[in-house]
């Protein structure tokens, strides 16, 4: 088995993806004005017709999406638990390797990441409120459509947007996103927003309730605690293997709101009326 | 009096309820998964479980350096050991309610709105064909919860993969406990880029009760 067969590694951090610059790149610029290719040609294809179907197609799939964001499902507990608890059988079972930590870490990052995606896309865009559409933001909108490609035309840059339009289009779609007060779940300037943003939002949006205490540990701002009395997933199946879970997850998360994390750990303290009190303690780098 | 009171009950049946009876029954499942659901379930966020089934199976699926085949053996003999819990934990929550199935579209009705609506909160269609005896669970475009954020990449689409497999060795592992022996296969997944997800039930037999040799 090798080491990188799990898309994400711990100690190597994210994987960067480059981006190519198509605009740059002469011989595909020189595809698109060759008259002489077959599919630049006027008549071979019926352009129209596919666009419609890819806009129709679009359209529908958007439909489809804001549905099933509206309903807002909810499943069985027993069958979550059902399902965690098998993987994590199979994983310890299955593969022979003695860090299976790491593992369920890297499964948890992955969840994490989702996570923090999921629930910033659901801020950004809450259920009443639709914004009305400005005319810079239509004439924005209709650019796309301008190249016309039916006609054997080449493609022209004169149409692209320029950069004055470009940075008042910017302006004024952040004011307006000002004014519903999204910015401010945005950002999390200081840690301890974050923090809270964790142990409020994210675990009720996980698990249907707030985390129970939050807990700075050092003084030099680089250690900091999430305790929570009564996990709800890791109260029934393996406490300690789904606690390891829970910190990939909030890895996940911390990493992907731009701090840089050491490790988070985890711990079940001892208490007399809570079982399963843990505690998951979060180190930044310096 | 007794002859007196069962005629008029065959008279009252007669005339209010011209509903077919299979019908009835029907609604009355319906209605006992959507109680059992609300009453007796602890649920949790569906997205939530979805994101987390989808990273293990990603897993999954670089463990198996990619194998279709092996995946979907895999994940059918995970649910195959869930399934044989899940019949326990079913019944408890369901207690006595719950009729029993007197043949095959009973059978189908009772996992379709009882089994699916208390685990996953969807329901499918049922699709039953008598000729074959066989029984469909059908789900349209986005009802299969799995399903939802996920897009399989070409590669594994033209080894088909079934993505939710894990659902077909839960029933057969749950219908083995209560002695039906059956053949649970999917036949198409929209994932695939089939218009419908279904998940086929064949060869439904009784495991009959057999006195061990030498006794």
């Amino acid at each position: 088995m090798n080491n990188n067969l799990f898309g994400y590694e711990q100690d190597q951090g994210p994987k960067i993806t480059q981006l190519t610059e198509l605009n740059k790149d002469s011989s595909i610029l020189n595809s698109f004005n060759d008259k002489n290719n077959v599919n630049n040609q006027s008549g071979t294809l019926d352009l129209e017709s596919i666009k419609n179907n890819v806009d129709n197609g679009t359209k529908l799939s958007v439909n489809a999406a804001k549905k099933n964001y509206e309903e807002g499902h909810d499943v069985s507990m027993s069958a979550y638990l059902f399902v965690l608890l098998e993987f994590i059988k199979t994983i310890v079972s299955d593969i022979d390797n003695t860090n299976h930590s790491k593992i369920l870490g890297d499964i948890g990052h992955d969840v994490g990441i989702r996570i923090y995606e999921l629930v910033n896309f659901k801020l950004l865009n809450p259920k009443k409120s639709m914004s009305t559409k400005s005319a810079l933001i239509e004439k924005m909108d209709n650019y796309k459509y301008i190249d016309n490609l039916s006609h054997g035309s080449t493609l022209n840059i004169s149409q692209v947007p320029s950069s004055e339009e470009i940075y008042s289009y910017i302006s004024t779609t952040t004011v307006e996103l000002e004014e519903s007060g999204v910015i401010k779940n945005l950002k999390h300037l200081s840690f301890i927003t974050l923090l809270q943003f964790i142990q409020d939002t994210i675990w009720k949006y996980m698990f249907g309730k707030k985390a129970d205490d939050i807990q700075k540990i050092n003084e030099d701002d680089s250690s900091y605690a999430i305790i929570d009395n009564d996990p709800l997933i890791a109260s029934l199946v393996l406490p300690a293997k789904v606690n390891e879970f829970i910190c990939g997850i909030i890895k996940g998360v911390v990493e992907s709101a731009n701090y840089k994390c050491e490790s988070v750990n985890t711990q079940i303290l001892e208490d007399k009326t809570y079982n399963n009190k843990s505690a998951y303690i979060i180190k930044l780098q310096k | 009096m007794s002859s007196n009171i069962s005629s008029e009950k065959t008279n009252e049946s007669s005339t209010v309820s011209q509903v077919d009876p299979d019908y009835q029954k029907e609604i009355f499942l319906k209605q006992l998964g959507e109680h059992v659901y609300q009453q007796n379930m602890k649920k949790i966020n569906a997205e939530f479980f979805n994101v987390t089934y989808g990273s293990f199976v990603r897993t999954l699926i670089d463990f198996y350096d990619s194998d279709a085949d092996k995946c979907n053996e895999k994940l059918k003999a995970m649910g195959e050991s869930i399934g044989s819990r899940l019949i326990d934990d079913f019944y408890s929550k369901v207690t006595n309610q719950i009729p029993r199935c007197s043949n095959l579209k009973d059978l189908g009705n009772t996992i379709a709105y009882v089994g699916f609506k208390m685990y996953i909160n969807t329901v499918p269609r049922v699709i039953f064909d008598e000729t074959n005896r066989t029984i469909k669970f059908r789900f349209e475009s986005n009802a299969n919860i799995f399903n939802k954020f996920v897009e399989l990449p070409d590669d594994i689409k033209e080894k088909k993969l079934y993505y939710s497999n894990i659902v077909s060795g839960i029933i057969k592992a749950a219908l083995a406990g209560i002695a039906l022996n059956c053949d649970v296969e999917f036949i198409s997944d929209t994932l695939l880029d089939d218009q419908y997800t279904d998940i086929q039930i064949s060869n439904v037999t009784r495991i009959k009760d057999e006195v061990p040799m030498g006794q």
